[in-house]
C-alpha cells in the first residue's frame, strides 16, 4: 500500500469515528502512562472509608470500593493491563496468524490444504473454553494469559493474510521476483507483506478490542492474573456490592466499554479510509 | 418484413430526459413510438440511454434519477402514475425481459414458483390453475418436458432455457407491451437465433408490441420493423429497418454498420471503418451536435448548434446537417 | 416458498433434496466432515495433553489438586497412569482413552467426568440454540430495515445501536441486566435455572424457566445481534442490486414480497454460515453467562473446575464442547444445503 501518510492522517482526522475514537483512546493510554504519577501507591491501597459514592469526598473523585481502596486508581491502572494484554496479544496473534496466512497463501497446494484444515479446527474450539483452560491449568500470570488470547485468536488473522496471498501471489511483480530469483523468505516478507498490511491493520483493532474483554473477563471470573488490578477484576469484586453500591461496576465497566467501543470505531475508520472501494459494506 | 398496421401507438414516449441528480443529462429529449404489432429495435453503443429509456418505461428506474417528459402507455402516463397503480401495470401490461438469463432468475426458487408468483400477483385464480398456466406457458416457450422442469432451480437449466423462463414470466399475464434489453447477447449463437425466432414468433401470436433493445444491427434487421438509433441519449435517426439499414444517413449510423464485423453494406463506409474516439461521457457532452467530435463530416455549424430531429420523409427522421450522401 | 409451490410434489423435490444429504452423493461429503472432525478432536487432545504436562507439577498433582492425597496415594496413581513412561506414550495412551469417551474421574463430584457433563450439557444446549435463534431473527430485522433505509436517520440509530451492542462484553450487559431488572425493579429472578424447590410442573415449570432464562439470553445475545445486523444489512444491500431483485420488481408484485421472499432468502445465506462460526464463540460466552445466573450448565461447571482444580473435569468440558460444536456445525451445513439448492455436497 503505497499512500500519501499526510493525507492519511488527514482523512482519518476528518472521519468522525475515527476522530471520536483515537480521541478515546489516547485517553487511555495517557491514563495508563499517568497512572504511576498520580497514584504512586498503586491501586490496592486502601485508602479511606470504604463504599463512599462518586462525588461525595473531593479525593476520590471516582469513589471508593468494598475495602475503602481508591476506584480513580483501579482505574488508571486497570487502563495499563487492559492496554498492554490487549497490544501484546494482538502482536502475537498477528505474528502466528501472519506466519501461517502467509505460508498458506503463497505455497498454495497440499501446505495450504494443511494449515487451512488446522486453521478451521482452531477456530471449532470454543476459544474463550480454551483460554480458561490454558490460564486455569497453567496459572494465572499477564504473560500466561497474553499467550492464551494470542494462541486463541491468531486464526482470523491467518484466514485474512492467506487470502491476501492468494490474490497478490498472481500479480505481476511477484511473478518478476520469481524469475530473478529473489528467495521465498524474501518474496513473503519483503514483496507481498507489506501489500497486505492494509487488511492486517484494520484486523488489529478488532483484535485488541477483542484481547481486552478476553481479559477483562478472566478477570471479571476471578481468573486473571491475581497481582495485577484490572478493569475485570474490579467489576468482579463490585459485583457482590451490586445492591449498595453499584457503581463500582459501573466505573470499571464504563472504561471498557468507551475503550472497546473506540477501538472499533478506529478500525472502522481505518476500514473506510484504508479500502474505499469497501465502504457501503 | 411486414408493413406496421397503421393504428394510434401503444407506447408513445414524448421529450423524455433523464436526468442524475440535479443536471447531469442522462438521456435528453427522446420521442419514439411503439404500436401493437410493431417491433421497435432501439440500438445504440453501451452507455448511450437505451437501457435507462427501458427502466424509464417500466418505471423501474432509481430514485436518484429524475424524468422529465411523457411516457404513454395505452392512455395512462407511466411518469405520472403513483407506486401502487404503476405496480399493477407491470408485468400485466408492460413486461421486461433482461440482459442476462443466468442471473434474472432467483437461485432459490423454483422456476415453476417464480412465473406462479406473477400469475397469481395479476389474476384471481387458485395456485392450481397458475401452475397449470405456467405448464402451458413452458409448452409456449418450448421448455422440453415442462412438467418434470417445473420444480427446477435456475441452477440447473441451461442459459438458453433460462431466458425461455424469463420469457414466459414476461409474458405470463399477456402484456401489450414487451420490452427486450439485449435479450441474447449472453446467449450462444444458435441459442440466440432460436430465442429471436420465439420472441418474433410471440409477438406475432399476440399482437405485441415488442422494443427491442440492442446493439446488433444483424438482430436488428432480422426481427425489427423500425429502427431508432441513439448516440448519447438522444435519438440520431429513425425509420423502417430495411431503409435505415440499407440507406444509413447519419454519420453515425453509417458508422455503426461499417463498424460491424460482417463488412461493409454501404457506399463510402471505408472511411469509416472504425469511429474514432469514444462517447462523451454524461457531464462533458459538447454543446452543438453530439456526435460532431467524432464525425468525419463535422463543420463549423455542427459546433454552434445542436441540430434539430427532424422527418425526412413520412416514416424517417435525422439529427444531423451534413447527412452521408449529401445534403437533404 | 412452500406457501407459494402450487403443485404437489414440490414439498417431495425439497424431501429429495434431504434424502439425497442422507443417502446420495454422500460418503465424499461425509468423509470431509469426519476428517475435519477428527482432526480437531485431535487438536484438542493434543492441546490438552501439552497443557497438563507444561503445568507445574505432573498429572497427578493437577489431578490432585487442593485434595488430601497422601504421598503413597499419588505414587499409585503415578503408577497407574503410567507416568513413569516416556510422553509419546503417555499421549498414545491419553488419545485411547478418550477416544473411548474414557474422560476420567471428578474428583470435585465424585463422579465420572462424562457423567457430570451430560447432566449439565442441557442447560448449555437450551442457552446456545435459544440465543441463536434469538440474536438471528432480530439481528436479521433490523438489517433488513438498516438496509431499506440506507442513509436515513434510522439507519444511523440503528448502526450506533448496533456499534454499542458490539462493543458492550456480556458480562457487561449481564450486570446491567440484574442491576436493573432485579436489583432496581424486581422484575426477574436474580439466578438459577428455575426457582429452588418449585413443585411447578409442565406450562408452569416451563414459565418459570422461561423468567429464569430471559436475562441470561438476553445478555449472550446483544453481541450476536450486533454481528447479525452488521452482516444483514451488507448482505440486503448487496443482493438488492441483483439482477432477479429487478426481474421480480418488474413482475409487479408488492414491495413486501420483493424484499421478504425474493431478497431476504438469498441474503440470509450468509447469516446461516455466520451462525455456524459463531456457535463455537456462544458456547464460550456461557461460562460467563452460566457463572453470572448460576446456570447449571457446562460453562458453570468449567469454571467449578478451574476454581477447584479440577483439571479432568474442566478438558471434558472443553471435550465434549468441541465436539458439540462440530455437530452443530454438521447441522447447519445441513440447513443450509436445504435454503440454497445451488450447493452441491462435494
Amino acid at each position: 500500500m503505497t499512500f500519501d501518510r499526510k493525507s492519511f492522517l488527514y482523512r482519518f482526522l476528518r472521519h468522525p469515528s475515527g476522530l471520536v475514537g483515537i480521541i478515546i483512546i489516547l485517553t487511555t493510554i495517557a491514563m495508563a502512562v499517568l497512572a504511576g504519577w498520580v497514584y504512586p501507591d498503586g491501586p490496592w491501597t486502601i485508602a479511606g472509608t470504604p463504599r463512599q459514592w462518586p462525588g461525595v469526598n473531593q479525593a476520590y473523585p471516582l469513589g471508593t470500593d468494598s475495602l475503602g481502596r481508591d476506584l480513580a486508581a483501579g482505574v488508571l491502572h486497570g487502563a495499563r493491563v487492559s492496554l498492554a494484554v490487549g497490544g501484546a496479544a494482538a502482536l502475537f496473534s498477528i505474528i502466528i496468524g501472519t506466519l501461517f496466512g502467509g505460508v498458506s497463501g503463497y505455497y498454495g497446494g497440499w501446505v495450504d490444504d494443511v494449515l487451512m484444515r488446522i486453521t478451521d479446527a482452531m477456530q471449532t474450539i470454543p476459544s474463550f473454553l480454551s483460554a480458561i483452560a490454558i490460564v486455569g491449568i497453567v496459572g494465572a500470570s499477564l504473560p500466561t494469559i497474553v499467550l492464551a488470547i494470542a494462541i486463541v485468536s491468531w486464526p482470523m488473522i491467518a484466514r485474512l493474510v492467506r487470502a491476501e496471498f492468494l490474490r497478490l501471489r498472481t500479480y505481476d511483480f511477484v511473478q518478476s521476483c520469481r524469475i530473478i530469483g529473489m528467495s521465498d523468505f524474501r518474496i513473503i516478507f519483503g514483496q507481498i507483506l507489506p501489500n497486505c498490511l492494509a487488511p492486517i491493520i484494520v484486523a488489529s483493532s478488532v483484535l485488541v478490542a477483542t484481547a481486552i474483554i478476553v481479559e477483562a473477563s478472566l478477570s471479571f471470573l476471578g481468573l486473571g492474573d491475581p497481582n495485577q488490578m484490572s478493569w475485570g477484576t474490579i467489576l468482579g469484586n463490585g459485583r457482590s456490592a451490586l445492591r449498595s453500591a453499584w457503581y463500582i461496576t459501573a466505573v470499571p465497566a464504563s472504561a471498557l466499554v468507551l475503550t472497546v467501543l473506540a477501538l472499533n470505531l478506529i478500525g472502522d475508520a481505518l476500514n473506510d479510509v484504508l479500502n474505499p472501494r469497501l465502504k457501503e459494506r | 418484413m411486414t408493413t406496421p398496421p397503421r393504428t394510434e401507438p401503444l407506447l408513445a414516449v414524448n421529450e423524455l430526459s433523464i436526468s442524475y441528480g440535479a443536471g447531469i443529462p442522462l438521456v435528453q429529449e427522446l420521442n419514439f413510438t411503439v404500436r401493437r404489432g410493431e417491433t421497435v429495435g432501439l440500438v445504440g453503443e453501451s452507455g448511450c440511454g437505451k437501457s435507462l429509456t427501458a427502466l424509464a418505461v417500466m418505471g423501474l428506474l432509481p430514485p436518484n434519477l429524475k424524468t422529465a417528459g411523457g411516457i404513454d402507455l395505452g392512455g395512462s402516463d407511466i411518469t405520472k402514475l403513483d407506486a401502487r397503480s404503476l405496480r399493477k401495470m407491470r408485468g400485466s401490461q408492460m413486461a421486461m425481459i433482461f440482459q442476462e438469463p443466468l442471473t434474472a432468475l432467483n437461485p432459490v426458487m423454483t422456476i415453476g414458483s417464480q412465473v406462479v408468483e406473477v400469475l397469481l400477483a395479476h389474476n384471481k385464480i387458485t395456485k392450481a390453475e397458475a401452475a397449470k398456466r405456467t405448464l402451458e406457458l413452458f409448452e409456449l416457450v418450448r421448455i422440453p418436458d415442462a412438467a418434470a422442469r417445473f420444480n427446477d432451480y435456475p441452477h440447473r437449466l441451461s442459459g438458453g432455457m433460462r431466458q425461455r423462463v424469463v420469457i414466459a414470466i414476461a409474458i405470463a399475464c399477456n402484456p401489450s407491451l414487451l420490452i427486450a434489453d439485449e435479450p441474447t447477447t449472453a446467449l450462444d449463437v444458435t441459442v440466440q437465433a432460436q430465442i429471436l425466432r420465439l420472441l418474433k414468433r410471440l409477438q406475432r401470436d399476440a399482437d405485441l408490441g415488442l422494443l427491442l433493445i440492442t446493439h446488433d444491427l444483424g438482430v436488428v434487421r432480422q426481427v425489427a420493423d423500425r429502427i431508432v438509433v441513439m448516440y448519447a441519449g438522444c435519438v440520431v435517426e429513425e425509420g423502417p429497418v430495411d431503409e435505415v439499414l440499407d440507406n444509413p444517413r447519419h454519420p453515425y449510423t453509417a458508422g455503426l454498420l461499417a463498424a460491424r464485423p460482417h463488412g461493409s453494406r454501404t457506399a463510402g463506409a471505408e472511411r469509416l471503418a472504425d469511429i474514432r474516439g469514444t462517447v462523451p461521457a454524461p457531464h462533458a457532452r459538447p454543446g452543438g451536435c453530439l456526435f460532431e467530435p467524432r464525425c468525419p463530416n463535422a463543420q463549423a455549424d455542427c459546433r454552434a448548434v445542436r441540430p434539430p430531429l427532424s422527418p425526412l420523409s413520412a416514416d424517417r427522421a435525422l439529427r444531423c446537417y451534413h447527412p452521408v450522401g449529401g445534403a437533404n | 416458498m412452500s406457501t407459494l409451490d402450487p403443485v404437489a410434489g414440490v414439498t417431495a423435490q425439497k424431501r429429495g433434496r434431504l434424502t439425497r444429504f442422507v443417502t446420495g452423493p454422500l460418503p465424499r461429503y461425509v468423509l470431509r466432515r469426519l476428517s475435519q472432525a477428527i482432526l480437531v478432536m485431535l487438536l484438542v487432545v493434543i492441546g490438552s495433553f501439552i497443557l497438563v504436562k507444561s503445568a507445574p507439577g505432573d498429572l497427578v498433582d493437577v489431578i490432585g489438586g487442593n485434595s488430601d492425597m497422601t504421598a503413597e496415594t499419588m505414587e499409585l496413581l503415578r503408577q497407574q497412569y503410567g507416568l513413569d513412561q516416556p510422553s509419546y506414550i503417555q499421549l498414545f495412551h491419553y488419545m485411547i482413552k478418550l477416544a473411548t469417551f474414557d474422560l476420567g474421574y471428578s474428583p470435585l463430584n465424585a463422579a465420572p467426568v462424562l457423567d457430570v457433563i451430560l447432566g449439565r450439557l442441557p442447560v448449555t444446549a437450551i442457552l446456545v440454540v435459544v440465543s441463536v435463534t434469538i440474536s438471528m431473527s432480530i439481528g436479521t430485522v433490523l438489517g433488513v430495515i438498516s438496509a431499506r433505509n440506507v442513509g436515513k436517520p434510522v439507519d444511523l440509530g440503528l448502526s450506533i445501536l448496533m456499534l454499542m451492542f458490539y462493543a458492550t462484553p456480556s458480562f457487561v450487559i449481564a450486570i446491567a441486566f440484574i442491576l436493573f431488572f432485579s436489583v432496581f425493579w424486581n422484575l426477574l429472578p436474580i439466578a438459577g435455572f428455575a426457582t429452588v424447590g418449585t413443585r411447578a410442573t409442565g406450562l408452569m415449570y416451563a414459565w418459570d424457566v422461561a423468567k429464569h432464562l430471559v436475562m441470561p439470553v438476553g445478555a449472550l445475545c446483544t453481541f450476536y445481534i450486533a454481528i447479525y445486523g452488521r452482516i444483514g444489512r451488507a448482505a440486503m444491500l448487496e443482493v438488492l442490486k441483483l439482477d432477479y431483485v429487478r426481474t421480480a420488481r418488474a413482475k409487479g408484485i408488492s414491495e413486501r414480497r420483493v424484499i421478504y421472499v425474493h431478497a431476504l432468502r438469498n441474503a440470509m445465506l450468509p447469516l446461516v454460515t455466520m451462525a455456524g462460526l459463531q456457535v463455537s464463540s456462544l458456547v464460550g460466552g456461557a461460562v460467563l453467562i452460566e457463572t453470572i445466573f448460576g446456570l447449571p450448565g457446562m460453562g458453570r461447571t468449567a469454571f467449578d473446575a478451574v476454581s477447584e482444580r479440577d483439571a479432568n473435569l474442566l478438558l471434558g468440558v472443553l471435550f465434549i464442547s468441541s465436539l458439540s460444536v462440530v455437530v452443530v456445525n454438521f447441522i447447519i451445513d445441513m440447513i443450509y444445503m436445504v435454503l440454497d439448492p445451488r450447493v452441491e455436497l462435494a
